[in-house]
Order: structure tokens, then C-alpha cells, then sequence
């Protein structure tokens, strides 16, 4: 196929992806938010933290987990390419519903609030597309944009799928030495594809800024979201986790052993730390971008966040190209490169981020500006304090979100990379083109056990802090 | 905008600490390396253990074998960040000296290595080869276990039949396969070869990413045969995997049957800034220790120079004996352009 009925088809996939996680996630957002006023009791409780749990494992397992375990089937089916497109599809519904979700829950609520809906309707008209368009709808057209986004430049499970898109026609350009400007010339069509969802929905968002004060999302009401729940749940979590892990950790369990006796070498544990470098430098930088962002115009913030839309294929080739010229070649086998491809990336992640998991208790911020104020050094140093902490918890775990999402970023790590820095999930990306054997299984762990073990450390320092804080905040009173 | 500067200082921290300017100038010898990761660490550690020379290794993927690497010499000619490039093929170097970017060495090294595999003026030399074989199932293809020339007959055979359903090749625009069609481009003229392709994907052969795609096909069954090469069929056999191997034969302008070797190359960059430990390091993998070391491994790759054949295994000492017919590829470097040149038109439209 050519690159143009490669996008056609990708696009005709992202439509289809994004559609029924829009609905999904509508009936998740049902039974993970219940909208209830009265608090929940403490068995409610456990039960819809399993549940967002089991959402979310597809989401936040790599893909290159997803990738290894799978790619034995898709060879399987290779002489039915409709079932591993279907299995393709699969696989992006389990990992970016959840996305869908998310935003349907943390998004700003629209302008046009349910009670301006009904009263509209009881002013005669039962359809009216305007208010529909800036009501109910907005959450939903944010969400399908973003899985279809999502959906549109996967590449690393469609390539060792061998799933041909046109993120796949592109590697094939690099391979065959296409020159980069006809390369990037290529790459217009699929950039037209997403800019044409890109600015729409950034017009939605900024088009009217008011807000509605209504917060409850789109759902999905009554036994409906229960069954579509019960039956997406259970298929998504075997699909995006349970049987990647499942794979990766029967092999380790078999690969451990030949591993440390011989594998295992000084190089090994230098390229799982050039991963946690890379990460740690993207994720903040991101994060700093992003509150610096924060001040600026909404209009300034979010063009900033346009290029980062594009995925990691094209901006790592951008990258490239920019580090190639004259100027800018005394960086160019540096980890600069890298780091400035991941952070323009991370980007509008690390700048929702921010705006979602920053300081939410209005209250707790203005009391800890009036104590700024206040005449006392002791009560300001105080306020200074409880500021600080009201956004050091958020910036930690949007940072870590940002560190995983990098360090297991592939396609423009493996581009951009320094000589002698290439880091260990590239490494077993790369080797996973052999198939499945037990030492990379204990590899590709190893590299997961750092990112959780990361994770458990960033909790801990998280929770220290929380404590910390609630605990000076106490002796200033 | 107290937190911007303290996530500020963290990011300089971090930068700081990882040494983000820290380039190949640190380094006393930068390698691009297309040989895969597994095989040659074992190689660049014996080296810097033995000369406490530091070497920085920029690996390629398994997708663009070589040809990314090969790409990356040619934009960096004016400013070059590679000292030695390790090439797991021939074809791509040859480019690269045609371009005149490689600078001549004749070294110890370059004394052991047969004129057939290195250039005249030591721009570049082959070693450790592999050769390009069929992976058999010879449990969904009995065929494959009867004896060497009516097994090569079953395989004429199926290859001719109006069906290659069954039959399984990697994508052909970039690793051995791209020489492998280099070697029938040369051999056969471009309108031969371009029905021949053409016929082939009619007849419905299956075209898949790569070597290692090609051979686990084979190994699934999903497939009779895969045109492969021979470390990515032992890795497939050491696995388990019911299969077993046969030469892929070309016919020369001669008549005469011969088999596609495709050796590993070595070559200094010209220009580069660690001159002399890069010749240290050609020396080194032109050794017979190191071919040996390559042929014992997963990858049982072939030496090319006069070796100890007691310390080689039984498989390698076979494929020792198929690369006395190999077709010679040091002239295929005009071939090899023109046939990318057509795949990339029929591939990357």
C-alpha cells in the first residue's frame, strides 16, 4: 500500500479505536466515579480502587511488554491479517480506553451544564447541535481525540506485530535511506491527519472558557455500564497485562539464572541507568516547561504543546534533523538531543499533568497565601511552606508519571541516543526482533522491577513529605 | 515561581550528574557497531580488558541492520563522530569507501584475511561470516529431512510451484536479505530480477520484517521455508525449534552453483579523532582469537582467516566448507545502489 492508503487505513483504525473507548470509558467513569455525594463506605472503597486498578494495568504496562508477549500470535495468524488488525485493535482499545476515562473525569467541565441542556429543551427545541456542542458533548470529543491521537502514532506494537501503518512506511524510508527532507516531506500527510483533529479540538477548548461549575462527566447509566464494565474490565486486563506479564515472567523466572551467571555484566546495569538518566532528564524538564507554561497565555501554552502531538516518530526525526545542522552538531552525540525530543513529547502530557494533579484545594492555597501575607516571619514562613508542600506531592508524581513514560519510550531513544548510551529497553526492544527467549524475558523485567522499584521509592518520599508537612504545620499552629 | 527554580535546579542537578555534554571525546574509541548487541559485547569487553582502551559502542536496530548506522557515517562526513565502523556486512561499507569516507589500513590483521574478502588498499576488510540459508520445518515439510541434493531438488521444486504460501523472506529493502538481492541483481540483470520478485509475490511468499521473523515462522510452522541466515537458524534451533538448514545456491555467468557469504567488516573512519586506538581495535578483531570467539558463539559465524580448526564446532566447520563456493560481493556495490533504488520505489511510496 501506499502512504497515503497507509494513512487512510490508520485513520479509519483511530476512528475505530476511539469510538467505542469514548463509550467505555463512559461506563468505567460510571462505576470508578458513582457521582455519589455521600462518602462511600470502606468496602466500596477497596472495591473501586481494584477497579481502577484493573483500568489502568493496560494503560501503564510498556508496550514493549505488550509487544513481546503478542508477537508469537500475530506470526501465528499471518496468513489472516483481518484477525492480528483485529488483535491490533484490541490491544489499543485495552490500553487507551482508560485514557478516554481519564480525561472524560478529569477534564474541565463544559460551559453548557445539564440543567442549561434541559432548560433549552423545555424552550422547545429537542435538539439544539450549538449547545450540544459546548455541552455534553465537549468532554466526549476530547476524550475519542485523544485515543484516536494515541491510536494513530503507536508504532512499537505495530512494528513487531508487523501491522503496516504509516508510522511503519516512515521507518521503512529511514531504513532504505530515503533522504530526510523528502522523508519529512512524507511525513506532511499524516501530519495534515492529525493537525486536522489537533486544531479542532483545540479550538473546542479554548473557544469558551467559562465554566459551567457542573463537574460529573458523561456516563453511562445504570445496568448498562455494569455489564459493559464486567465484560471490558476482565478482556482488557488479559489483553494489555495480565498476559504480557504473565509471558514475560514465566520466561524470567527460567532466565534469571543464565542472566546473573553471565549476562548480567557492568554494560547491562549502565544501560538500565542511561534509561533512568534519560527518563529523569526528560520528565524534568517537562515538568518544568510545563509550570512555566502555566503563567503564559492558554493560547501560548497550548501551541507549545502542538509539536509533542505528533509522537515520538516525527519529533525524534525533527530532532535529528535540527542536531545535524551546522549549528547545533557540537550536541549532537550528546543526550541533549534526546532529552529535548522527549520533553517537546512529554509536553502537553507534563502540562495536563500539572493543570490535574496540581494544588485542587482552592482553600488550603488561599489560606496558605493569606499566611504569606500575614505579619508574623513565622506565620509567612509557614504559608511559604504549606505552598510548597500543596505542589510538591503533584509535581513528584507527574514527574514519575513522565520519568516511566520516557524511559520506556523506544522509537526516538533508538534514534537519538549517544554512542555508548543506548539504554536497556531499547537494547531488549532490539532484541525482541529474535522472538521470545527466557535471558531477554529476564531482561525486559529487570528493566520493569527498576521502574517499580522507582515507583515504590517515589511513594515513600511522597507520603515523607505529606507527613512532614502536616507535621510543621502542626508545631507553626 | 519558587517550585519553577527548585524543579530547575533539579534538572541542571541531574544534567550535571549524567554529564550531558560528556560526547566521544571522553571516550578513547568510538564504535558504530551493526553486529547485534549479544555477540559483540563479549568482544568489546576482551578488548578493553586487554588494552584498557575505553570504547563507546553505538549499536544499530535490528530493523535498519547497518543501513542506519551507514547513514549516520554520511551526514556526520564533515564533522566524523565514529572512529571504526563494525559493519555486519559488506555492501554498506563499500558505499562507504566509494564515498571516500573510509580511510586505508594494512595492518596484521589485514595480512590474515583472504583477498577475497577485504579490499585491495585496505579501505576495508570482511571477517566472521555468515552465510544465507534455508530454514526448514522438517516436521510440516518432511522433505527436509531427506538427503542433501533430493532435499535441494524438493526445495527447486516448491520454489517453481505455483504456490509459495508456505514459503516465508524478509522485507527486502535493508539487512542481508538487500544483499542477497544485490547478488541476483548483478547475477541475473534488472529485468530478470524484477519478474522474478514480482512472480514471487504473486505466487503468494509471504514478506515479513525480517530474518529472525522469517526463521520463527519456519519454526512455528506457520511456514515450509524461510530465507534466513545462519545465526538467526541456530539461535531458532538451540531454541528447540524442529528445523534444519540448507544453502541457498545462486547459478553464476559461469554455470556454476554458488552459495551468499556475508561477512562482518571492518573499517577506520577518515578523519576520525582516535586514529591509533582504532587501529589497535581493527588489529584486534582481525585476530584469530576474535574470529574464533565469534565462531563459538550463539551466532556460529564463520572465520574467514586461517584458524585452529580444532577449536571450531562441528557446525561451523560446515559452513566452512559452503563458503569455499561463496559469490564474490566485493563488486556489487553498483548493483546493490540500483536495486535499492527500485525497492524504495516499490516500497516506500
Amino acid at each position: 500500500m501506499t502512504l497515503a492508503q497507509e494513512c487512510a487505513w490508520a485513520v479509519w483504525r483511530g476512528i475505530v479505536v476511539a469510538l467505542p473507548a469514548v463509550w467505555i470509558a463512559s461506563a468505567l467513569c460510571a462505576v470508578v466515579d458513582g457521582g455519589s455525594q455521600k462518602p462511600a463506605s470502606r468496602g466500596r472503597r477497596v472495591v473501586r480502587g481494584l477497579i481502577w486498578a484493573v483500568m489502568l494495568a493496560p494503560l501503564l504496562t510498556p508496550t514493549l511488554l505488550v509487544a513481546y508477549a503478542w508477537r508469537p500470535t500475530a506470526l501465528a495468524w499471518v496468513r489472516d491479517p483481518a484477525w492480528v488488525e483485529w488483535l491490533y485493535r484490541g490491544l489499543l482499545l485495552a490500553r487507551y480506553a482508560p485514557v478516554a476515562a481519564l480525561v472524560l473525569l478529569l477534564a474541565p467541565p463544559p460551559p453548557v451544564s445539564a440543567q442549561a441542556m434541559h432548560a433549552g429543551q423545555l424552550l422547545g427545541r429537542r435538539f439544539q447541535p450549538g449547545l450540544w456542542w459546548r455541552g455534553p458533548a465537549r468532554r466526549a470529543i476530547v476524550a475519542g481525540a485523544a485515543v484516536f491521537l494515541l491510536s494513530f502514532t503507536e508504532f512499537e506494537i505495530a512494528w513487531l506485530l508487523d501491522i503496516r501503518t504509516w508510522t511503519a512506511v516512515i521507518f521503512d524510508a529511514q531504513a532504505a535511506r530515503v533522504p530526510l527532507d523528502q522523508m519529512l516531506r512524507m511525513a506532511l500527510l499524516p501530519l495534515a491527519c492529525q493537525a486536522a483533529v489537533v486544531v479542532p479540538v483545540i479550538w473546542l477548548v479554548l473557544c469558551d472558557t467559562r465554566l459551567s461549575g457542573q463537574t460529573a462527566p458523561p456516563r453511562l447509566r445504570g445496568v448498562g455500564s455494569i455489564v459493559t464494565t464486567g465484560l471490558y474490565l476482565p478482556v482488557a486486563f488479559v489483553l494489555g497485562c495480565g498476559y504480557p506479564l504473565w509471558i514475560v515472567a514465566a520466561g524470567a523466572v527460567r532466565g534469571l539464572r543464565p542472566l546473573l551467571r553471565q549476562d548480567l555484566t557492568v554494560g547491562t546495569l549502565q544501560q538500565l541507568g542511561f534509561g533512568v538518566r534519560q527518563g529523569a532528564l526528560a520528565a524534568v524538564a517537562a515538568v518544568a516547561i510545563a509550570l512555566l507554561l502555566r503563567r503564559t497565555h492558554r493560547g501560548a501554552a497550548t501551541v507549545a504543546c502542538v509539536p509533542g502531538l505528533f509522537g515520538p516518530l516525527i519529533v525524534g526525526m525533527l530532532t535529528m534533523t535540527l542536531f545535524r545542522w551546522l549549528p547545533l552538531r557540537g550536541v549532537y552525540d550528546t543526550i541533549v538531543p534526546l532529552s529535548l525530543a522527549h520533553m517537546v513529547w512529554l509536553l502537553p502530557i507534563a502540562v495536563l499533568l500539572v493543570a490535574l494533579l496540581g494544588p485542587r484545594r482552592a482553600q488550603a492555597m488561599h489560606a496558605a497565601h493569606l499566611l504569606r501575607q500575614a505579619a508574623t516571619p513565622e506565620l509567612q514562613r509557614c504559608g511559604r511552606r504549606l505552598i510548597g508542600h500543596l505542589w510538591v506531592r503533584p509535581l513528584i508524581w507527574a514527574g514519575f508519571i513522565l520519568f516511566c513514560m520516557a524511559y520506556f519510550e523506544l522509537t526516538a531513544t533508538a534514534m537519538l541516543a549517544p554512542a555508548g548510551a543506548t539504554p536497556a529497553t531499547v537494547m531488549a526492544y532490539n532484541n525482541m526482533h529474535y522472538g521470545q527467549y527466557d535471558v531477554l524475558s529476564a531482561r525486559v523485567l529487570m528493566s520493569l522491577l527498576l521502574a517499580l522499584l522507582l515507583f515504590a521509592l517515589v511513594a515513600a518520599a511522597a507520603k515523607g513529605m505529606q507527613r512532614s508537612a502536616k507535621f510543621k504545620v502542626q508545631i507553626a499552629k | 515561581m519558587r517550585h519553577v527554580w527548585v524543579v530547575l535546579a533539579l534538572f541542571a542537578a541531574v544534567l550535571t550528574v549524567s554529564g550531558c555534554g560528556a560526547s566521544e571525546s571522553d571516550a578513547d574509541l568510538v564504535v558504530y557497531c551493526a553486529h547485534d548487541e549479544v555477540y559483540a559485547r563479549e568482544v568489546f569487553d576482551a578488548f578493553e580488558k586487554n588494552t584498557g582502551i575505553r570504547v563507546r559502542v553505538k549499536y544499530d536496530t535490528e530493523a535498519t541492520k547497518s543501513l542506519g548506522l551507514t547513514e549516520a557515517i554520511i551526514a556526520e562526513a564533515g564533522d566524523p563522530r565514529c572512529d571504526v565502523f563494525w559493519n555486519n556486512q559488506l555492501l554498506g561499507t563499500v558505499e562507504l569507501k566509494e564515498r571516500g569516507l573510509l580511510e586505508p589500513y594494512q595492518g596484521p590483521g589485514f595480512a590474515r584475511i583472504p583477498e577475497a574478502h577485504k579490499d585491495p588498499q585496505g579501505h576495508y576488510v570482511g571477517f566472521a561470516a555468515r552465510l544465507r540459508v534455508y530454514a526448514l520445518n522438517y516436521e510440516t515439510w518432511p522433505a527436509a529431512k531427506l538427503d542433501e541434493s533430493e532435499r535441494d531438488a524438493a526445495i527447486e521444486a516448491v520454489l517453481n510451484g505455483n504456490d509459495l504460501s508456505r514459503v516465508a523472506i524478509a522485507r527486502p529493502l535493508y539487512g542481508t536479505t538487500l544483499s542477497h538481492y544485490a547478488v541476483l541483481w548483478h547475477v541475473m540483470g534488472e529485468e530478470k530480477m524484477k519478474a522474478w520478485h514480482q512472480s514471487w509475490r504473486q505466487r503468494g511468499v509471504i514478506e515479513r520484517g525480517g530474518n529472525a521473523t522469517t526463521r520463527d515462522l519456519v519454526a512455528q510452522g506457520v511456514c515450509d521455508i524461510g530465507l534466513t541466515d545462519t545465526d538467526d537458524f541456530f539461535m531458532g534451533r538451540d531454541a528447540g525449534h524442529p528445523i534444519t538448514m540448507a544453502p541457498i545456491y545462486i547459478t553464476d555467468e559461469a554455470g556454476r552453483r554458488r552459495t551468499i557469504c556475508i561477512p562482518n567488516t571492518v573499517a577506520i573512519i577518515r578523519g576520525c579523532k582516535n586514529s591509533d586506538n582504532a587501529r589497535r581495535f581493527v588489529d584486534f578483531l582481525l585476530s584469530e582469537e576474535v574470529e574464533i570467539l565469534l565462531a563459538n558463539s550463539a551466532a556460529r559465524q564463520v572465520p574467514l582467516g586461517p584458524v585452529d580448526e580444532s577449536r571450531l564446532n562441528d557446525d561451523v566447520r560446515l559452513l566452512r566448507r559452503w563458503i569455499e563456493d561463496a559469490y564474490p560481493l566485493t563488486g556489487l556495490h553498483a548493483a546493490r545502489m540500483a536495486c535499492l533504488e527500485w525497492l524504495k520505489a516499490e516500497y516506500v511510496r
